[in-house]
């Protein structure tokens, strides 16, 4: 390495703090290197990277979130930026993007509890993609199953079983949706009275 | 390592193998060469994704590119990607493999995108260090490719004495991205077509065309649109020049079908002399 050269290990390790993290990004900025000093254009590019980087992990792993996708509509977008701030990329891209995108979700309470059930499915579909030995029970209080669009979907029980058994073998699937029993008359009456004798 | 030489079988043009474009590229298979596969989409695949993998390879060669290898780490490579990457590449047996020449993991992170060099004499240790090391658990050929850069960092290179300065680092061939070379000559300033003339052209294998996008004053490589005419001008002259086995048009987005990347394939094949005599 010549005098002239910044140490290699250092500047990628500085670099890739400044991609992942708004702050040390800021920081580089305000207090550059001596590799990054009285060289603007450089700093921008480095902040269009930053910025094209997130870009890049939203729009893959944005088409991974399914139906909460459309339940959230627009504001998605500022949330998946706002995740990407505090959360660097991970290995297994963009699931791992996805699913921990989701688990903020499912544990929002600002959200309403259909669109954490219904995060919490869409995470048992994505993590069931992944390959090796699978086992996840949920059970739903929503029909989350159909839901499309921005409307809460149809209450009703929903038990979802994803399993697969080996690395490589075949992803199962089951839904069940106990049906709803019809009462007789007396179990819808409140007071549960004997006909004839309701005041 | 071993390098593909002009006694590698001559593919042809193809394309990259993308979920859109799957019903297409199978039902118009006479019309594609060869196919070319994002390695890191099959590395951790579920069964039903190697299936598809099987099927894919059922039809044609397919040449596996990596993007998350690394090779420009400072830190070395990550032994178990490079294990995943040995056993697919094992699966398809293809006559290459490729991966970019960038880093993209550092000081413990993973950035998820590859990132520039600095063309330095240090950097170019450092991939032939890791060239080395992958070479021992992957025999087959390794293939470099020329990264689009969207800031570049300082060094005392230019990009074709870099590029010259780690194949005889490595002993590996390349595959130009034409595409990258111009969005670099557009973003940076320099005449890509000047610099081509510059580079090792005999070690070019495989070539990538590509069109990209302008985001604001920025020429990105987008992978999302037609193959501008500044980007064929330059295929015309490696084609009539170098010993390229094979040549991939690559498409991420906007996807209109599989009709207009045919059309470019057929472009691709009309500007490809040694090709048109193989076949004639």
């Amino acid at each position: 390495m010549s005098a002239a050269e910044p140490d290699l290990a250092a500047l990628q390790a500085q670099l890739a703090r400044a991609l992942v993290d708004p702050a040390a990004l800021a920081a580089l900025t305000a207090r550059p290197p001596a590799w990054l000093a009285g060289d603007p254009a450089r700093v921008r590019g480095i902040a269009f990277a930053a910025r094209s980087l997130v870009a890049k992990r939203r729009a893959e792993a944005l088409p991974l979130l399914g139906a909460v996708a459309a339940a959230l509509g627009p504001p998605l977008r500022a949330r998946f930026e706002a995740f990407a701030a505090t959360h660097a990329p991970a290995a297994g891209q963009p699931r791992s993007d996805a699913l921990r995108l989701l688990a903020t979700l499912v544990t929002d309470p600002t959200l309403p509890a259909w669109l954490r059930a219904l995060a919490r499915w869409q995470a048992g579909l994505v993590a069931a993609a992944r390959p090796g030995p699978f086992l996840r029970l949920e059970h739903f209080a929503w029909r989350v199953d159909r839901q499309r669009g921005a409307d809460p979907p149809d209450p009703g029980v929903l038990i979802a079983a994803w399993w697969r058994w080996s690395r490589r073998g075949r992803l199962h699937h089951v839904r069940l949706m106990p049906p709803r029993r019809r009462l007789p008359p007396s179990d819808l009456d409140p007071l549960n009275l004997p006909r004839g004798t309701r005041p | 390592m071993a390098v593909a030489t002009e006694s590698t079988a001559l593919l042809g043009a193809g394309l990259g193998w993308r979920t859109p474009l799957a019903s297409g590229i199978l039902q118009q298979r006479a019309r594609i060469d060869v196919i070319e596969i994002v390695a890191d989409h099959f590395l951790d695949a579920a069964g039903e994704t190697l299936a598809e993998l099987d099927l894919l390879r059922a039809h044609f060669t397919v040449i596996p590119h990596a993007l998350d290898l690394s090779l420009g780490s400072a830190d070395g490579v990550d032994g178990a990607y490079l294990d995943k990457l040995a056993a697919l590449i094992e699966r398809l047996d293809p006559p290459w493999w490729s991966e970019h020449l960038a880093f993209t993991r550092a000081g413990g992170m993973r950035i998820g995108h590859l990132m520039p060099l600095p063309r330095t004499r240090a950097a170019v240790a450092v991939v032939g260090r890791n060239v080395a090391q992958v070479a021992r658990t992957i025999r087959t050929p390794l293939l470099l490719e020329n990264s689009a850069a969207q800031f570049t960092l300082p060094g005392g290179l230019d990009e074709a004495e870099f590029l010259g300065a780690v194949v005889d680092a490595t002993g590996c061939g390349l595959l130009l991205d034409l595409a990258n070379l111009h969005a670099d000559a557009v973003n940076h300033g320099g005449d890509a077509r000047t610099l081509l003339a510059r580079l090792p052209l005999e070690r070019v294998v495989q070539l990538h065309l590509a069109g990209g996008d302008l985001d604001r004053g920025m020429l990105v490589d987008s992978h999302a649109s037609a193959v501008a005419p500044a980007v064929w001008a330059l295929a015309a002259d490696v084609l009539a020049h170098a010993p390229v086995r094979a040549a991939i048009l690559e498409r991420d987005a906007r996807f209109a079908g599989i009709g207009p990347l045919l059309d470019e394939l057929d472009l691709l094949r009309a500007r490809w002399p040694a090709l048109q005599a193989a076949r004639a």
